[in-house]
């Protein structure tokens, strides 16, 4: 008889562990589903959401292409009164990345054909980074000569909704 | 039947209304009129019917010339007749017409008419007032359409890059917005007036996988010597398909 209950009491507290870990995996998906979402905040167009920003091309020049990853950091202010949105973040090739960093965190790495729902927000008066990675050897030996990129983005300001950058370069081997 | 009937009276109706709306239209200004069916155009007005893309821009002088961008076929004014076959087959299709100075347009005038084109243009002055008033420097067309591109094929256009100003200009930077797409131009240096051809290729493969695929957008840059025209842009349209999915 004590045996039984015991094993009753086993098995009860084993379904408590299965149980629980259950309840552990799904909120551990809902978090990391989350976060793939990032903000998942629902674009909210408003024409007091206003970008500044620093400048909107660059030329690093000439860069050889066994130096390496080539970088620019692009400021993106918001001086408007609400809070300004940026999502969908595109570059025109698979060689560049793009990525917001700013006190509401970092956006996914974004590519040519990266597809997210992140929305990256931006309080009025903050400042955020747009990190802008280009690989000179992506393309291989064939990639040399001058290039351009551009990394676009959309915006919850109806009155400028596309903001875009260029980085440009002259690749040598 | 009697339907049919009806139909083909409306019909007739519309095809007699429209012929009479291209008449009103190029009733000419009796001061400027060359011919009962002409319209003779400044360079200004020129350039709003280069923007309508149902016009038929037609230049006419012989021997061949620099060509205004957008310009749809070369005829020489007296092989118009023997070439007729170049011309739109819808003779309701409104032509523009220009020559160098203007003699041998007015003269196609005439002989367009004659083929019973309705609805003519012609630049006043020819190319040489064109090229007066419109002091820049142009790539040609801002959007090439590729349509389909089989993945694994080389889609190749070209675009074309004219000087329209009296000095020359130097082409300083050619690129393309991804390593997918190639720009070249034939000449680098243009002299006044001159103009060049730019081969585009966009390679689908490139990335040797199948990020490429579905529709596509990709951009030209030129830059020029020319501080009023340091930048020049346009872009390849198109949409890229497996080759197993056809």
């Amino acid at each position: 008889m004590k045996n039984k209950y015991k094993n009753t009491a086993q098995k009860k507290s084993k379904a408590g562990f299965i149980i629980a870990g259950i309840i552990v995996f799904t909120i551990g998906i809902l978090v990391w589903a989350m976060s793939q979402l990032g903000g998942t905040a629902e674009v909210r167009m408003s024409s007091a959401a206003e970008a500044s920003v620093s400048e909107q091309s660059f030329d690093w020049g000439t860069i050889d292409m066994d130096e390496g990853l080539a970088t620019k950091t692009f400021e993106i202010t918001n001086d408007g009164t609400e809070t300004l949105q940026l999502y969908e973040v595109a570059t025109s090739c698979t060689c560049t990345t793009a990525q917001l960093i700013s006190e509401s965190g970092r956006s996914p790495l974004y590519s040519m054909h990266t597809k997210s729902k992140y929305v990256h927000e931006i309080a009025p008066g903050e400042t955020a980074q747009l990190e802008v990675v280009f690989n000179p050897a992506f393309h291989g030996p064939s990639g040399v000569g001058p290039i351009t990129r551009q990394v676009t983005m959309q915006t919850n300001n109806p009155q400028e909704p596309i903001l875009s950058f260029e980085v440009a370069a002259d690749v040598v081997k | 039947m009697l339907l049919v009937v009806l139909l083909l009276i409306s019909g007739l109706g519309i095809v007699l209304a429209r012929q009479q709306f291209s008449s009103v239209q190029s009733t000419p200004d009796p001061e400027r009129s060359l011919g009962s069916t002409s319209n003779l155009l400044s360079a200004q007005e020129f350039n709003q019917i280069l923007a309508d893309e149902t016009v038929f821009v037609l230049d006419v002088h012989t021997p061949e010339q620099v060509h205004i961008p957008g310009t749809d076929a070369v005829i020489a004014y007296d092989q118009l007749e023997e070439q007729q076959d170049q011309l739109p087959a819808d003779k309701a299709t409104p032509i523009a017409v220009y020559c160098r100075s203007g003699g041998m347009s007015a003269e196609a005038v005439q002989t367009l008419a004659k083929l019973g084109y309705t609805t003519v243009y012609e630049l006043a002055g020819g190319l040489q007032a064109y090229q007066e008033s419109n002091n820049q420097v142009t790539l040609w067309p801002a959007v090439q359409e590729l349509g389909t591109v089989i993945y694994g094929d080389v889609a190749t256009t070209t675009f074309t890059l004219t000087n329209l100003t009296p000095l020359p200009v130097k082409i300083t930077r050619i690129s393309t917005s991804c390593g997918c797409t190639t720009a070249e131009v034939a000449k680098e240096q243009l002299a006044a007036y001159e103009q060049t051809t730019v081969t585009v290729r966009f390679d689908p493969a490139v990335h040797e996988d199948d990020t490429d695929v579905g529709e596509i957008t990709r951009s030209i840059y030129i830059s020029t010597d020319h501080p009023q025209f340091e930048r020049l842009e346009a872009a390849i349209e198109g949409e890229v398909v497996l080759q197993e999915d056809i």
